[in-house]
């Protein structure tokens, strides 16, 4: 089975772009939300494994977001969260870690990406 | 040594302030050096026996006569009480008048209770005073082109704010796509071919999109329209493009500042996007005309009116500080079911 995943991106192209890109890299986006509410419900709905979370919602920022959906997946396990930005991203690794963000991206940096790697699966 | 009397005498003959006494009729019956020169004449002879209020009382400042009954000096003689006024006039002989403080005490003399009076020429300190009132209205004026121009900064710093996010949520986010479907692209080149003019079309959806985004925002900086055929022509592009029926009218012959004519332009593009959001109109008619030393942009529209410069969301507020900087004049009249007229005029 495949990992699935979650895209919270509130641009429409890019979702779709990363849509392909996630299954180009084996996984199956089960969800796509454009803000953090949205996210929210579809973490409680769909449990995914992996979410690809921007840093910039319309509703809130990504750090906050990370936590609230670890909240939301409770009981079952936090899923593994990869935070994408537009702008380099500059934060320490351990205080991403402390919000169970597996890692932060640069938009530009995706498609080369080791996606797989990074959310913790070993390449299909 | 002097008896109290020539003492008395001889400090009113050498004080610098005007001194005078009448009796109980209001006639003068003593006036000092200084009295007798501040209002004009040669000596006390020529004063003594006249009555005070006729000779240097007798009109208002606006000209019109002053009876003496209704002359507030008098009252310290009929009341026996001092009085004061730090804002009354003299005459003096030759029919000029002078602002003056004065003070006037009952004193009571050989024939009845007559008064002494006191004054005091304030023609330094009015012009001292209103030397004042010049300072703070150009300090004032000087704070109030200071806060327009620091509006005009931080409002130029808000919109580039706008203009990075702009870019951040439009072009960057298009071209991050296009890299993404690129990439596919390239991988899938090899493993399936078949999925490659799917991923392309994409990337070229994503390339208008980040070309259309990006002439959007570089005509709000500054529409090319506007350099290559000038201001008529770019409201006339305008209008075309606004959702509502627009008459251009008027012409501009003459050769007009670049920053006038960005300025009278997005005068013309605020009103008409304001038009199309909230005037209900049916019609809008724009008037640009240069005529001798102005240049006019007035935007009319039939709607319902009720506009307010200050309205939030407005971009007037921002507009009259760009139209103030260029020593114009930016004008709304929307009364409410009355239309709305916004007029912009800019000194040639």
């Amino acid at each position: 089975m495949p990992p699935t995943a979650l895209i919270v991106d509130d641009d429409t192209g890019f979702r779709r772009a990363a849509r392909r890109l996630l299954a180009a890299r084996g996984f199956e986006v089960v969800a796509e939300a454009a803000d953090a509410g949205q996210a929210l419900a579809a973490v409680r709905a769909h449990h995914p494994d992996c979410v690809l979370l921007d840093l910039h919602l319309p509703d809130t920022d990504g750090l906050t977001a990370a936590l609230a959906l670890a909240l939301a997946a409770s009981p079952a396990p936090a899923p593994r969260i990869l935070v994408i930005s537009t702008e380099p991203p500059d934060f320490a690794p351990s205080d991403l870690a402390a919000l169970g963000i597996v890692a932060l991206v640069a938009k530009d940096h995706l498609a080369t990406a080791d996606l797989p790697a990074l959310f913790g699966f070993s390449a299909a | 040594m002097e008896s109290p009397r020539e003492v008395l005498e001889l400090i009113l003959h050498t004080v610098p302030q005007p001194v005078w006494v009448i009796d109980h009729g209001g006639a003068i019956v003593y006036a000092n050096p200084a009295a007798v020169a501040a209002l004009g004449y040669a000596d006390l002879a020529e004063l003594r026996g006249r009555q005070s209020h006729e000779t240097v009382h007798h009109h208002y400042p606006d000209g019109s006569p002053f009876p003496a009954s209704e002359c507030p000096m008098l009252r310290s003689r009929q009341a026996g009480e001092t009085v004061h006024s730090d804002e009354d006039w003299f005459f003096r002989r030759d029919g000029s008048m002078f602002p003056i403080e004065w003070w006037s005490a009952p004193l009571d003399l050989p024939g009845g209770r007559g008064a002494v009076l006191a004054f005091e020429e304030t023609t330094r300190r009015r012009a001292a005073e209103q030397a004042v009132r010049e300072r703070d209205a150009a300090r004032i004026r000087a704070a109030e082109s200071r806060a327009t121009g620091r509006r005009i900064v931080e409002s130029a710093t808000a919109a580039r704010r706008q203009l990075a996010r702009d870019l951040h949520d439009g072009a960057q986010q298009r071209l991050v796509a296009l890299l993404i479907d690129l990439q596919l692209a390239r991988e899938e080149l090899v493993a399936a071919p078949e999925r490659v003019p799917g991923l392309l079309d994409e990337a070229v959806e994503h390339t208008r999109a980040a070309i259309t985004e990006l002439r959007e925002l570089a005509a709000g900086i500054h529409p090319a329209v506007l350099s290559a055929r000038g201001l008529r022509f770019a409201v006339e592009a305008l209008a075309a493009r606004a959702a509502l029926p627009v008459v251009v009218t008027g012409s501009v012959e003459v050769e007009l500042a670049e920053g006038v004519e960005a300025c009278a332009y997005f005068v013309a593009a605020e009103a008409l996007t304001n038009a199309v959001k909230h005037s209900r109109a049916s019609q809008v008619t724009v008037t640009v005309t240069a005529t001798g030393p102005l240049l006019t942009v007035e935007v009319w529209d039939d709607g319902v009116g009720g506009a307010v410069a200050g309205g939030s969301g407005s971009g007037l507020a921002g507009l009259a500080d760009r139209v103030d900087a260029l020593d114009g004049r930016l004008t709304l009249s929307s009364p409410t079911g009355g239309g709305t007229v916004l007029r912009a005029e800019f000194p040639l």
